[in-house]
């Protein structure tokens, strides 16, 4: 049965037990009621503090823990290192794991990368990853990309192979947990620090790119995939190994 | 004119001849049914005494003359205010109780009902009457259609309607938490949540009204009845069936409208699946509208307080839908009304500004809308003002928002620091309310989190060692937690960093503090976790650092311990420690081989090859780290 955080009023007149509802007592003109609104004030002092304490809907509306995840090297405030392979030229890049969500299958950071335009000497991207697993499948069905898109870069990675076999089967789906290879879909948005930024001469981030991180190696490789770009620039990047680790929780 | 007729019907009430007497009862039920003064007519020609004898006679074994009787007090009971209290006065309500037992026929009970519903809706009944004798039992008996057993299609739905109007006397009889005590104990909560499964809209609208005003400022016992065990299991289903009535009641108007988002947020809170269910029948364009439409009427109107619990409920129920999920904060993103919950942040009902409060915190859980829609809204001012709010609900509130807008990716959290943040949140840590301590600790905890050495100087100048010494031996667990969190993101990344900590709490205290929380036996895990973490920050540090963990061996014995336990994070914490006293670097060469000597000697090297095929991915890759550590000495 539930369980009740006020406690009963304590009444001691056990021995002169009137009609009254549990001591409640609403007739202004009987005896008890004067007994009643000392129990109220009892009731003001003591209860309403401790009710205090208790979460009510108001306060606190879920008492869900959004505990930090992690896995390997894919922690909040994780870094790598690497480069972006377009044609013959290359162009250094770093990436800053934010927030990692495993619960959601999610995660985001920032996108650092170096030299590709004048105007700017380094551009910084605000970028969420669709981690696959239960919740996003292989195909993509979004951001200009088929399946037959989806399955051009996704074979690119060795690791990826075995898996194409059994993407047939029905009701198949990925399950990333305590797997040495995470396959991810990453998609910038905005512009760090100035989100309101849209447009940049000579760079674009309408498309997405194809992950697949290793835990045991902590590297990162990746696919640039937008129909008007060109295809198969290649990311790759390397964890930077931390030895402290600082912890924050959404709250 | 006529009322002699009348005069000579209510007379006839007091035939012996069983025909006249139905007779007369048959056409005075005719004339007041609907028609305010013929009711008022009959009140004064004094007919009341007369039914609720009728009602009362024992030997009186007539059932239609008492149908007829509870009819025509029923139809006085929905006349108004004043009715009511001539049928107080009179004594009927007792009586009508008597009608709703079981062992009565459904006709009776249902008219019975009917005049009782009507009457609680009137404040002037005393509802104590419910509480004695059976009463109670008898009502919630009738939550369930079958007691009934019907047989006919027609007596179904007699029962059904029977069951809904047992609904909205227990919702009117929810005044004092006593009350709602009671009538929990009876068992109605159960009953309730299984007519929400009848399959009649009215039926389960009314046990969902029921179950709101048993949860009406007594949530601890709306949790209860969530998470009554024979409801559990079927919780999900029965709460997914119910969403989309519940968001069919957001078009309604009136009290429906007003109560069904708070139910809505109360069903969903806590469940992801639940809370997409409500995305997807399109709750928060709903929720979006009501609120929209009372932002511009209290743009035309002055006063608009009638609306004030409405979009209080509303905002509540945003809030809920996108507690959990990326889904849900996008959608009211996309809805377009951050802006109007930022400016309801201002609203002078403090549960508007409370529930607003908590819609921002929901969406505040988002990297990319911290970063857009919320620095666009403008909601640091506004935001840190409610710190300082008259009530401790809306501080509390705003105090677990801002933990999310002093993290490092969150733009505006150098406005709150130079805001005075800091110094807010060690006064309201002064707070005799234990939530709104423990959210003023959590904010300090966020700010340190990856932050410059100034940063972290600035918070502890202001909280003082001592102070944080203290908190990690709070008597409230949770505040302990985020206190030792906080001494783990001091003592972080930078070698002065952790010397400041050395400095700041003392090198024993600081050791005494580690010893403590890990021989705790009963100690919680996060606690455990914590520490561990706080011991390999610590260790990332220069030779002295990780010298002192090294001189408290009962220390040492425990992360050996915790290597074993059966929370994997908890190994990779105690790996972890290790990997920082084993660490190869050259400057520490011969402090790092002499340690490794020894932790071999505790049997470190031992455990760790015994760890290398863990079930866990994390802890097998950090082993294989410490493994290849140990193999260098």
């Amino acid at each position: 049965m539930p369980v009740f955080s006020n406690p009963q009023s304590t009444s001691h007149d056990s021995a002169d037990k009137c009609a009254c509802v549990e001591g409640t007592c609403h007739d202004p003109n009987h005896k008890h009621n004067a007994e009643g609104q000392k129990r109220d004030l009892i009731k003001k002092e003591q209860i309403v503090p401790k009710r205090n304490q208790r979460q009510s809907l108001t306060t606190e509306i879920s008492n869900v823990r959004l505990w930090p995840s992690t896995t390997c090297s894919l922690y909040s405030g994780s870094r790598f290192k690497g480069e972006q392979r377009s044609g013959r030229s290359s162009y250094e890049v770093a990436v800053h794991i934010q927030h990692v969500n495993l619960a959601e299958s999610s995660l985001c950071g920032y996108l650092h990368i170096k030299g590709l335009t004048e105007d700017y000497p380094e551009l910084t991207t605000f970028f969420e990853a669709e981690i696959i697993g239960r919740k996003h499948s292989f195909l993509t069905k979004k951001w200009d990309a088929n399946d037959n898109i989806d399955i051009q870069h996704w074979t690119r990675f060795p690791a990826f192979r075995p898996i194409h076999k059994s993407m047939k089967l029905d009701g198949f789906s990925y399950d990333f947990h305590n797997k040495d290879f995470i396959f991810m879909r990453w998609k910038e948005h905005f512009l760090v620090p100035d989100h309101r930024v849209k447009t940049i001469n000579g760079a674009s981030f309408a498309g997405f790119y194809y992950i697949c991180y290793q835990s045991s190696t902590g590297v990162i490789t990746g696919f640039y995939y937008h129909k008007n770009s060109e295809w198969f620039q290649e990311l790759k990047l390397r964890h930077c190994p931390d030895n402290s680790f600082p912890s924050f929780e959404f709250r | 004119m006529n009322s002699s007729k009348h005069e000579q019907a209510v007379a006839e009430l007091n035939s012996p001849d069983r025909t006249t007497c139905l007779n007369a009862l048959r056409f005075i039920k005719n004339n007041v049914i609907g028609n305010k003064t013929k009711k008022d007519l009959y009140i004064q020609l004094n007919v009341i005494p007369k039914l609720v004898k009728f009602l009362g006679d024992r030997s009186e074994a007539d059932t239609q003359v008492k149908i007829q009787s509870v009819i025509i007090l029923g139809s006085f009971a929905y006349g108004g205010e004043e009715n009511v209290m001539d049928l107080v006065r009179h004594n009927a309500i007792r009586p009508l109780l008597d009608c709703i037992s079981l062992k009565n026929d459904p006709k009776l009970i249902e008219a019975a009902a009917r005049a009782l519903k009507a009457a609680y809706k009137s404040p002037a009944a005393d509802k104590s009457d419910v509480f004695h004798d059976d009463y109670l039992r008898d009502i919630i008996v009738l939550l369930n259609p079958d007691s009934l057993s019907p047989k006919t299609d027609r007596e179904k739905i007699t029962a059904i309607h029977i069951a809904e109007v047992a609904a909205t006397i227990i919702a009117r009889c929810c005044d004092t938490s006593e009350q709602q005590l009671q009538i929990a104990h009876a068992g109605a909560p159960t009953a309730l949540i299984k007519l929400l499964t009848c399959g009649y809209a009215k039926a389960q609208e009314a046990a969902l009204d029921a179950l709101a005003f048993l949860c009406r400022e007594n949530t601890m016992f709306g949790k209860a009845i969530v998470e009554i065990k024979t409801i559990e299991e079927y919780s999900d289903d029965i709460k997914l069936g119910v969403l989309p009535t519940l968001v069919k009641l957001l078009d309604e108007k009136g009290p429906v409208q007003e109560e069904a988002p708070h139910v809505l947020a109360y069903l969903i809170r806590d469940n992801e699946n639940l809370q997409k269910a409500a995305c997807e029948a399109e709750a928060i364009t709903k929720l979006a509208q009501i609120i929209t439409q009372i932002g511009n009427e209290e743009r035309l109107y002055y006063d608009s307080a009638d609306s004030d619990k409405l979009k209080e409920n509303a905002l509540t129920a945003l809030a809920a839908m996108s507690s959990l999920t990326d889904t849900g904060r996008k959608l009211v993103v996309e809805a377009n009304i951050v802006t109007q919950i930022v400016q309801a942040m201002s609203h002078r009902s403090y549960g508007v500004r409370a529930a607003a409060c908590q819609c921002t915190r929901s969406l505040s859980r988002s990297v990319n809308i911290l970063r857009t829609s919320l620095i666009d809204a403008g909601v640091a001012g506004p935001l840190f003002k409610l710190l300082s709010d008259e009530s401790t609900d809306v501080q509390t509130i705003a105090c677990a928002t801002l933990c999310n807008m002093v993290l490092e990716f969150a733009p505006m959290k150098k406005t709150v620091v130079e805001m005075g943040g800091i110094e807010k949140f060690v006064e309201l840590l002064r707070s005799s309310d234990n939530a709104l301590r423990l959210n003023a600790i959590w904010a300090l905890k966020n700010l340190v989190c990856s932050a410059e050495s100034d940063i972290k100087e600035a918070v502890m100048k202001i909280l003082t060692y001592p102070t944080m010494a203290s908190l990690i031996d709070d008597p409230e667990i949770d505040i302990q937690e985020q206190a030792i969190t906080l001494l783990r993101n001091l003592a972080c990344k930078r070698a002065v960093d952790i010397e400041e900590v050395f400095k700041g709490l003392g090198e024993n205290q600081l050791m005494d503090i580690i010893e403590n929380k890990l021989l705790r036996y009963e100690a919680k895990e996060e606690i455990i976790m914590q520490i561990l973490y706080v011991i390999t920050n610590i260790a990332s540090g220069d030779e002295r650092h990780k010298q002192s963990i090294m001189s408290r061996s009962s220390i040492l014995q425990s992360i050996l311990k915790y290597m074993g336990h059966e929370n994997p994070e908890i190994r990779v914490a105690a790996v972890w420690c290790l990997n920082n006293l084993t660490h190869p670097e050259d400057k520490q060469i011969i402090g790092t081989q002499e340690r490794i000597r020894r932790l071999r000697q505790m049997g470190f090297e031992e455990k760790i090859k015994n760890m290398a095929e863990d079930g866990h991915l994390d802890v097998r890759e950090r082993v294989k780290q410490a493994l290849s550590q140990f193999s260098q000495v």
